[in-house]
Order: structure tokens, then C-alpha cells, then sequence
């Protein structure tokens, strides 16, 4: 008896059913967002002329609010990024004399990955959280079955505008960071006397990108957008919510986001290698 | 969808056992309910008889435990989502406690909203009729106010413009008169009223005292039962909705 209760709590046992555990969650929240995600983007192709003087220019308006309200946030975090890591790279690759690898790195450390990464965690934090609090408080107040017993689709109505938006504005934001963190990067380099010339710097960056890149920025940035809006739209409205669930609601979709943003990166980066 | 809109009995309800109870048990039991063109039902229970669970049903969203739901003769279990959408707009639904409004919104844009997502229309289309829909209901003054900021009582006035705005065949209010004071019910009542000239009704309330004169049919649902109240216009109402209390 002494046995079974010693080996019951034991430390492997615990971790084991906690892992079991965490395991089937992580299981399980795939395959609601998974389903989620599937209605979402069935409804949003399917419905895309159905009803669009109202839903047309609520895309508008969520792509002003996702993206050109985040414009001088995205246009300070970029110089940031030019004046913080670009700078001391162009530096120090200098001070090697390894000028000519300036535009490879430029491309794979800032176009490829920070770009991306960076303007997606932006709209992650500004808007992602907002509309949690958004969709869950209409949802908690009973404002989604009024829109159902009014015959309006709520993921037409709530999620359609916000998951093209949000897909639009981590696209457009990346690359107006982009283009800011490496004038910046340029301005801190000149700023630190090192001998590059302009036109050095900006055609070995244009000479390391190649056609892939576009493609590839463009298909990653717009994977993010539609992550984090399905996931933020997800646990906002998916599921039935007391007033007081909201906030966990919100840090629960902050942390999904960002894993799910992580693990499309790895998937990218390995396409990157393949390609 | 179309044909059936000369079918006489909008609602039915046959040996339907409905919502459930923290037990896991059905509320009511043994609803056998025809709603016809032209009624105006008064249901009356106490809190949690299953009043709400009953109109759930009524609309459609919600499927009874046992038993059939038609609406607009056609099973509701039996229904697609376009079909369910299509009923969704003959199905008027005035909810309880201030009746959910879009917070967000501005009251003419609550009402507004329907009329644009159905008919594809402009808010500029949507809004002589909307406004129409306010001055009847006495919220003209409220039109350009954010529907959060307006007293609850102004909010299920709301909920009944809004509702109201599809032109639906039935309309089923889930006790609107809770928390009004006097003078709101004596409003809500006389309203109903008139709208019942043209407009099949279904109201539940707590009490059904402040229908007399008003309602046409009568029910109540008590302690698990349904039950049909006959003559309840001619021989006058009960002080209370339930027996025994």
C-alpha cells in the first residue's frame, strides 16, 4: 500500500500525467482553432459579396485601425531596430571588412525574420488584445446571439473584416518597418563614420534579394495577420464568456498568438532553406 | 421557405420537454403549444420555470429535450443553416433585461444594422425607416447616442425597434417587463397591444396581472408543467401566475 501511494506521487508520475495532460489540451485547442480557422476562411470566400455595403467598409475601417493608426508605433520601433541592431551590425561587418556580406545579412537578419516578426508582435499587442476584449465583452453581454437571432452570421459580421484586415496590415506594416529600420541602419552607420556609401549599401541589399523573398515576405507577413486574428477572434467569441473570463481570455490569446507566430516562423525558415 | 407563408400555425410545439435544469432534468415538460396567426400569447412562469428556454425553442435555436418543434410548419432539428437564417428573419426576438443592444453602436445604427446586412442597403437607405421605427418606440431623441449609454429601460425599447425593423411574422418577447417601473409596463402593454392588430405575438412575463385586457391567449408554466389557462380573458386572471405560492 505504502508502494502504491509512493509511486502514485512520485515526481515522474506527477510530471508524466501533467505532460499527458498538457499534451491533450494542446491537442484539443488545435483542433478547435483548427475548425475555427476553417469556418473563418470558408465564410469569408464564400460570403465575400453577401451583405458588402455593411461588411466592406468594416474592412476598411479595421484595416485603418490595424494598420495606418500603427504607423508612427511601427515607424519608431523600426528606426529602433535600424539604430539598435542594424547599425552595430553594419559596424562591426565593416570593421572586418566584411562589407560585402552587409546585404546578405541585411536581408536574412531584417527582411526575412525581425520584419515580420516584429510588426506581427506589434498588432499582436496594440490590436490582438483589443479585440479580445472586444469580442469577448459582446460575447459575455449576449450581443452575439442578438446578432444570430437577427439572421446575422456573427463570424461574417465579427470575424471576416478583422481576419483580411489584420492579414493587410502585418503585410503593409512589415514592410514600411522594413524600410525604416534600414535607413535607419544606413543613418547609424554613417552617424559611426563607417566608409559606405549609399548606394554600397542599399544595392548589396537589393542585390541579396531575390524574387523568393517577395513572395515568401508577403506569404509569411499574411500567414501572421490570419494567425493572430484567428486566435484573438477565437478565444474572444468561440466560446461562452462571463465578464470576468475576459482578461484571462486575453492573456491566454496573447500567448497562443505568439506561439502560433513562432512555429509558422520555424515552418518559414525551413521553406526558406528547402527554397 | 417562401410557400409556407400562409400556413396558419406558426409555432408548434408537441409533447416537447424543454431546457434543463442544474439537475440535468427538462424544465417544463409536456408542452403541447400551437401558435397561431394573429395570437398574442401571455406565458407566465416564476424565475426559472424555463420561460426563457421556452422562447429559445419557439425562435428555433434552441431543440427541445423530447418531443417536435415545428416552425413555420417545418421541424426546426430538421433545418440547414440558410434555412435557419431565412427563419431567423421571420422570427422577431425582444430579449430580456435591457435586450442586448450593440453597445457599440449608436441607437439609429442599432436598428439600422438588419435592414443593411439583409437588404444590402446603404445606412443612408436604412435610415428613414430606422427613425420611423424610433418615433414609434419614443427613442427619436436617443437616435445619434451610444446604445451602452442609455438607461436599460430605453435599451429593451431598443431591442423592440430592432427586432422589429425585419418586419417579422411572429414576434416573441422574453419578459419585457421586468425591472420597468410603472409607467415603462403601462407603455410596453398598450404598445402590444396595438402591434398585435397586425403582428402575432408571444410575450412571457412573471406576472401576468398587467396583461389582462391585452393578451388573448394565456399559459403559464408551473412547477415543471405547461398549462393552458381556458376563458382566461372572459373569467379574469389569477393574482399570480402559479398555484400555491
Amino acid at each position: 500500500m505504502e508502494n502504491t501511494v509512493a509511486s502514485e506521487s512520485s515526481p515522474l508520475r506527477r510530471f508524466s500525467q501533467w505532460g499527458g495532460r498538457q499534451a491533450f489540451v494542446f491537442g484539443e485547442s488545435l483542433h478547435s482553432l483548427g475548425a475555427f480557422a476553417l469556418i473563418a476562411l470558408g465564410v469569408a470566400v464564400t460570403k465575400f459579396r453577401v451583405s458588402s455595403r455593411v461588411v466592406h467598409p468594416l474592412i476598411v475601417r479595421e484595416i485603418h485601425r490595424f494598420g495606418v493608426q500603427l504607423l508612427p508605433i511601427a515607424a519608431f520601433l523600426g528606426a529602433a531596430l535600424g539604430f539598435l541592431i542594424i547599425g552595430q551590425t553594419v559596424s562591426l561587418l565593416t570593421k572586418f571588412g566584411a562589407q560585402g556580406l552587409i546585404g546578405t545579412v541585411m536581408v536574412t537578419v531584417v527582411v526575412r525574420e525581425l520584419g515580420p516578426l516584429v510588426a506581427a508582435l506589434l498588432v499582436l499587442g496594440r490590436v490582438g488584445t483589443a479585440i479580445v476584449v472586444e469580442l469577448g465583452t459582446a460575447r459575455a453581454l449576449g450581443e452575439v446571439e442578438a446578432l444570430e437571432a437577427l439572421g446575422i452570421d456573427p463570424v461574417h459580421y465579427l470575424v471576416v473584416p478583422r481576419l483580411i484586415a489584420m492579414m493587410v496590415a502585418v503585410l503593409a506594416l512589415t514592410v514600411y518597418l522594413i524600410l525604416v529600420a534600414l535607413a535607419a541602419g544606413y543613418l547609424f552607420a554613417f552617424l559611426q563614420d563607417v566608409p559606405l556609401q549609399p548606394a554600397d549599401y542599399f544595392g548589396q541589399i537589393a542585390g541579396a534579394l531575390h524574387w523568393q523573398d517577395f513572395v515568401l515576405l508577403s506569404l509569411k507577413t499574411a500567414t501572421f495577420g490570419f494567425v493572430i486574428a484567428v486566435v484573438v477572434c477565437f478565444e474572444g467569441l468561440a466560446r461562452p464568456l462571463r465578464l470576468e473570463d475576459v482578461p484571462q481570455a486575453t492573456t491566454r490569446a496573447v500567448v497562443r498568438s505568439l506561439t502560433a507566430c513562432l512555429l509558422a516562423d520555424a515552418l518559414f525558415i525551413v521553406i526558406y532553406l528547402i527554397w | 421557405m417562401e410557400e409556407s407563408k400562409d400556413i396558419a400555425i406558426l409555432i408548434e410545439l408537441a409533447g416537447a420537454a424543454i431546457g434543463t435544469s442544474p439537475e440535468g432534468a427538462p424544465l417544463v415538460e409536456g408542452v403541447d403549444w400551437r401558435v397561431a396567426r394573429g395570437d398574442f400569447w401571455v406565458v407566465g412562469g416564476l424565475h426559472g420555470a424555463g420561460k426563457s428556454a421556452l422562447l429559445a425553442v419557439a425562435a428555433g435555436w434552441l431543440q427541445p429535450a423530447r418531443g417536435v418543434c415545428r416552425v413555420f410548419g417545418r421541424v426546426t432539428e430538421e433545418l440547414d443553416e440558410e434555412e435557419r437564417i431565412v427563419q431567423r428573419r421571420r422570427v422577431g426576438v425582444v430579449f430580456e433585461n435591457g435586450a442586448r443592444p450593440f453597445h457599440q453602436l449608436s441607437v439609429l445604427e442599432n436598428v439600422t444594422l438588419p435592414l443593411c446586412y439583409h437588404h444590402d442597403w446603404t445606412h443612408e437607405q436604412a435610415e428613414p425607416s430606422a427613425r420611423e421605427l424610433l418615433r414609434r418606440t419614443g427613442l427619436e431623441s436617443f437616435a445619434e447616442r451610444r446604445a451602452g449609454d442609455i438607461a436599460r429601460a430605453w435599451q429593451q425599447r431598443l431591442g423592440l425597434a430592432r427586432a422589429l425593423a425585419l418586419e417579422p411574422e411572429v414576434l416573441l418577447l422574453d419578459n419585457p417587463l421586468a425591472g420597468l417601473d410603472p409607467r415603462q409596463q403601462e407603455w410596453w402593454v398598450a404598445f402590444l397591444k396595438e402591434l398585435s392588430q397586425r403582428l402575432t405575438l408571444v410575450v412571457t412575463s412573471d406576472h401576468l396581472e398587467p396583461w389582462h385586457g391585452a393578451g388573448r391567449q394565456f399559459a403559464r408554466l408551473n412547477e415543471g408543467h405547461w398549462e393552458g389557462i381556458e376563458g382566461a380573458v372572459t373569467a379574469g386572471l389569477r393574482p399570480s401566475p402559479w398555484r400555491g405560492e
